[in-house]
């Protein structure tokens, strides 16, 4: 029984792990998108300021 | 002649040749030892002095890829647990089965999502350690302007690599202010648009001034604001209404610029330099119906009062 147990657990990770990673995938992250987070962190928000 | 005593006193100089980055984040490695971010090149890190720098792509990607397979290695281990705690040979072939299937399909699933993944793991990097990031190029500021007396060449070459990620008035303040030593030739590798101020100040307007002369290609929208905008105070500098010649004649070379800063040419139009006027004069003549706010016929007296025995005009 408690096998069975673990491999339901097993099979929730798994399923929560690929959602996850399907819904990601829906909305992805582009180098673009990073670059302008990094110089508006970095910049106080004054990403376009410069280039 | 004080303009000539002055380009004399510069000193002449060759800087490194330098290409941006097509994302800044390009330039930042940081030091899989110490953990310090750079975005200066060298091999070794600055803090531990060890040859272990790697860019934060790298880094990002080895996090992700190390997070992909601790989850793997879970589901393995839990897959493992249940063949143990199986009752009996056939519940236990069940339970590897079952989980040689969940691996598989996680395993799958992760191959598929490499890059996305990747790129997640990149921004969560910065996310926990932009304080990191902000402390590292910071030191690689203050190592640019340590070696400022001793060499303003390798000064200027930092703060330039330090500046594709610091983008405030204090970097460019400090570039400006190391340009206005140098020499500025036709081949070297200058910027402007990245050094523009928010506020007003007489070295860039004079760094503005000698690039409109040497490439007057970089003069561009963002420039042609900044000099509208501190017209005045330029116009109070000793050479002021030569740096505002210059910009001016730079302007008439795109007609869109003619046309956006019509009032602005117009004011200097009488100083222009030949060759621009005649420029000038051609774009009004190739397009006469578009809206020259009066530059046309400004055009048209200086033409009559100056060139009006020129052939060429």
């Amino acid at each position: 029984m408690i096998s069975y147990v673990i491999l339901g657990i097993t099979f929730l990770y798994v399923l929560i792990q690929i959602v996850r990673y399907v819904l990601r995938l829906r909305k992805p992250l582009t180098h673009d998108e990073i670059d302008e987070r990094l110089l508006a962190a970095l910049n106080g928000g004054d990403s376009a300021h410069g280039r | 002649m004080a303009d000539k005593r002055a380009v004399h006193l510069k000193k002449p100089v060759t800087l490194r040749p330098f290409k941006a980055p097509r994302f800044s984040f390009d330039k930042l490695r940081v030091c899989r030892r110490c953990g310090r971010y750079t975005a200066l090149d060298g091999e070794r890190c600055g803090q531990c002095g060890r040859a272990s720098l790697i860019t934060v792509e790298r880094q990002a990607a080895s996090k992700a890829r190390s997070s992909m397979q601790t989850r793997l290695l879970l589901v393995i281990l839990l897959t493992l647990a249940a063949v143990y705690f199986g009752e009996s040979l056939q519940q236990m072939a069940l339970c590897a089965g079952a989980g040689i299937v969940l691996a598989s399909l996680l395993y799958y699933t992760q191959r598929k999502v490499r890059q996305n993944e990747n790129l997640y793991a990149l921004d969560r990097l910065f996310a926990r350690n932009i304080g990191f990031v902000r402390d590292g190029l910071e030191i690689n500021r203050k190592e640019a302007v340590s070696v400022l007396r001793e060499n303003d060449v390798l000064a200027y070459e930092k703060l330039r690599e330090v500046a594709v990620l610091l983008r405030g008035d204090r970097v460019s303040r400090q570039r400006v202010a190391l340009l206005h030593g140098f020499q500025l030739r036709k081949d070297m590798n200058l910027e402007l648009e990245q050094l523009l101020l928010k506020d007003f100040e007489p070295l860039l307007a004079e760094y503005i001034g000698e690039v409109a002369k040497v490439r007057p290609e970089l003069i561009k929208d963002r420039t042609l604001r900044y000099i509208r905008t501190y017209e005045a105070q330029i116009l109070e500098m000793p050479q002021g209404r030569a740096i505002m010649t210059g910009v001016a004649g730079a302007a008439v070379r795109m007609k869109r610029y003619a046309l956006l800063y019509s009032n602005m040419i117009g004011r200097y139009i009488q100083d222009l330099p030949k060759d621009r006027f005649l420029r000038l004069a051609r774009l009004i003549e190739s397009s006469p119906y578009e809206p020259w706010d009066g530059l046309d016929l400004k055009v048209a007296e200086i033409r009559e009062a100056k060139y009006r025995w020129d052939p060429e005009v």
